[in-house]
């Protein structure tokens, strides 16, 4: 939104807002002002009625009497009512008998009349018109009609104040916002600098650590079994016992840093993308890691994929490691190998009919480390599944397993097409 | 001045019948509601047919009644008596005659002097006109309207009457 388009927005909503305002409050008023007109009309016709009453009551001896000046002075007391602007006393014969003038010359709202005959006992002795004018409902609504304007000018006034403050309020909200979205962007872009140098630096020094460790590991290792193969004979079986310990400790630990610098390095390599044979490759596996005769692994359809091959390879190693690796118990061992392709990626699968797991730490089961089994029954680091997930990742596919205890387990990963 | 289109005495008997409409007589004097408002003229009756008119007239809810009678004590049973000119030397005794009876007594007099009787009706100038008398008035048990009483040309015994 630009300054000017902004500006005639508020320009608008202050207009829009003062004349709704100002339309409910006319209405109102004009709806008081109208009943007040009318109220007060009324009340004058009751009263001009009442004064008729009384005129006719005292002039009907006047005019049963012929007297006119009588009558004349009775009409003549209409004089302590000055809206009264004219009064006529008609005799039987319908002759004006006596009459008398206000000094009111009427008002532009017009006048009331009221009329009443005179009568004295059983006799109709004549008529008594009264006119009145309406200046004193004139000057009733002229002080209405002040009262509304100052009313209607208070209340816009109020109302353009409240807006004015509203809108300063407002106007501050959105220069905050708009500042925050500035800033935001600009804190996203720096934090992810700092969090990618971070993960750099700390996958350097895993791979400098594991690195590191790996030739201490070997050595104690390679001196323990000479040790052993050297000296065993003179060794009691208690230190037999500790120095094997120290052997299958120091060979796992190699193991282990391995493991993780092949994990440190499968996120550190860059990715050389080539289309690949995934079937070739898993058969190539399987026989690698099962022997060519009687192998329990069956190999259907693999649609091929867009990959790095030698990280792929190891994507298949892992789980068809792990498959043959889970499933040794089964008799006979089945292992599945297959693939299709869904929409823009592939989905291949690897299935076993092993030991499988617990679906409530399938979660788990990709972590680096993370083990549901223990190392007596099954050997291993725990950083396979890690490998695959995170080679698969920088593919940008996506890893799932599923499966139940005692009853096999199926691993799944996508590649794009 | 308007010029009078009826007669004097057709005006006069307007004038009694007004009388009686703006006068109040004591409790229990008025008969019962059936029975007529006696209205009596002693002496000659100057009215000729215009009394008799006034006898379709209602007075306080009862119809009038129209009577001629030869003396003062035939007139105490009267509610309105008449006392026409000719017996005007006479309106003393009369009004003596009636005591404390409620009779609104009216005297028909040419000339504006005044009479005993409580309503004296007169001559002004060309025009009728009447005095009233509290005194008499109260004598006689009678109220007599203010209304009445200001179109009267003059007001006789109110320090009486008080």
């Amino acid at each position: 939104m630009n300054g000017t388009a902004r500006t005639s927005l508020r320009g608008r909503m202050l207009l829009l807002s003062l004349l709704s305002a100002g339309v409910a409050l006319v209405l109102a008023l004009a709806g008081l002002g109208a009943r007040e007109y009318l109220a007060s009309r009324g009340d004058l016709e009751e009263r001009l009625a009442v004064l008729a009453r009384i005129i006719a009551e005292n002039g009907a001896p006047a005019l049963a009497f012929a007297d006119e000046r009588a009558a004349a002075d009775v009409l003549a007391t209409l004089r302590s009512a000055p809206h009264v602007t004219e009064a006529r006393l008609f005799g039987r014969d319908g002759e004006v008998f006596a009459q008398y003038r206000g000094a009111h010359a009427g008002s532009a709202l017009g006048s009331v009349t009221a009329r009443r005959e005179v009568r004295l006992g059983s006799d109709r002795l004549g008529e008594l018109v009264i006119v009145a004018d309406l200046h004193e409902l004139e000057a009733r609504l002229a002080g209405y009609a002040v009262v509304a304007l100052l009313t209607l000018v208070a209340a816009l006034a109020a109302s353009a104040l409240i807006h004015a403050a509203m809108r300063g309020r407002v106007a501050h909200a959105e220069e905050a916002l708009a500042e925050l979205n500035r800033t935001l962007e600009e804190k996203v872009r720096s934090r992810t600098a700092e969090l990618e140098r971070a993960v750099s630096e700390l996958e350097a020094f895993s791979y400098s650590v594991s690195h590191d460790l790996r030739a201490p590991a070997r050595a104690m290792a390679g001196f323990a079994g000479i040790l052993r193969e050297d000296h065993g004979a003179a060794l009691p079986p208690e230190a037999l016992r500790a120095l094997k310990r120290i052997e299958d400790s120091a060979t796992h630990m190699g193991r282990l840093t391995d493991d993780l610098l092949e994990f440190s390095r499968t996120g550190r390599t860059p990715l050389t993308l080539a289309p690949v044979d995934m079937r070739a490759l898993a058969a190539s596996v399987a026989q690698e890691l099962a022997g060519p005769e009687a192998s329990p692994v069956r190999i259907g359809r693999v649609p091929p994929a867009r990959g790095d091959a030698a990280l792929l390879r190891q994507v298949w190693r892992n789980l068809i490691g792990n498959a043959l690796k889970f499933s040794r118990e089964a008799r006979p061992p089945v292992i599945e190998i297959g693939g299709e392709r869904r929409g823009a990626a592939v989905e291949y699968f690897v299935r076993d009919n092993g030991a499988g797991f617990d679906m409530k730490y399938a979660g788990k089961l990709f972590g680096v480390f993370e083990r549901l089994h223990s190392p007596e029954e099954y050997e291993g680091t725990g950083v396979g599944l890690a490998i695959v997930q995170r080679i698969v990742q920088r593919h940008g596919g996506r890893v799932s397993a599923e499966g139940a205890p005692g009853q096999g387990a199926t691993f799944r990963f996508t590649l794009p097409a | 001045m308007r010029p009078q289109p009826v007669g004097e005495y057709e005006l006069k008997a307007a004038y009694l019948y007004n009388f009686a409409l703006l006068s109040e007589w004591p409790e229990g004097a008025l008969p019962a509601p059936d029975a007529p408002l006696a209205l009596c003229v002693l002496g000659r009756n100057p009215f000729g047919p215009s009394l008799a008119a006034l006898e379709v007239k209602t007075v306080h809810g009862r119809r009038l009644e129209a009577r001629q009678v030869p003396t003062a004590a035939a007139a105490r049973r009267c509610h309105l008596l008449f006392i026409a000119a000719p017996e005007l030397a006479r309106a003393s005794e009369i009004v003596a005659a009636l005591g404390d009876a409620p009779v609104l007594t009216v005297a028909d007099s040419g000339a504006a002097e005044r009479t005993p009787a409580v309503i004296t009706l007169g001559m002004h100038g060309s025009r009728v006109a009447f005095s009233v008398d509290l005194g008499a008035a109260k004598r006689a048990r009678l109220r007599l309207s203010s209304r009445l009483l200001r179109l009267a040309a003059g007001v006789a015994g109110a320090e009486e009457a008080r």
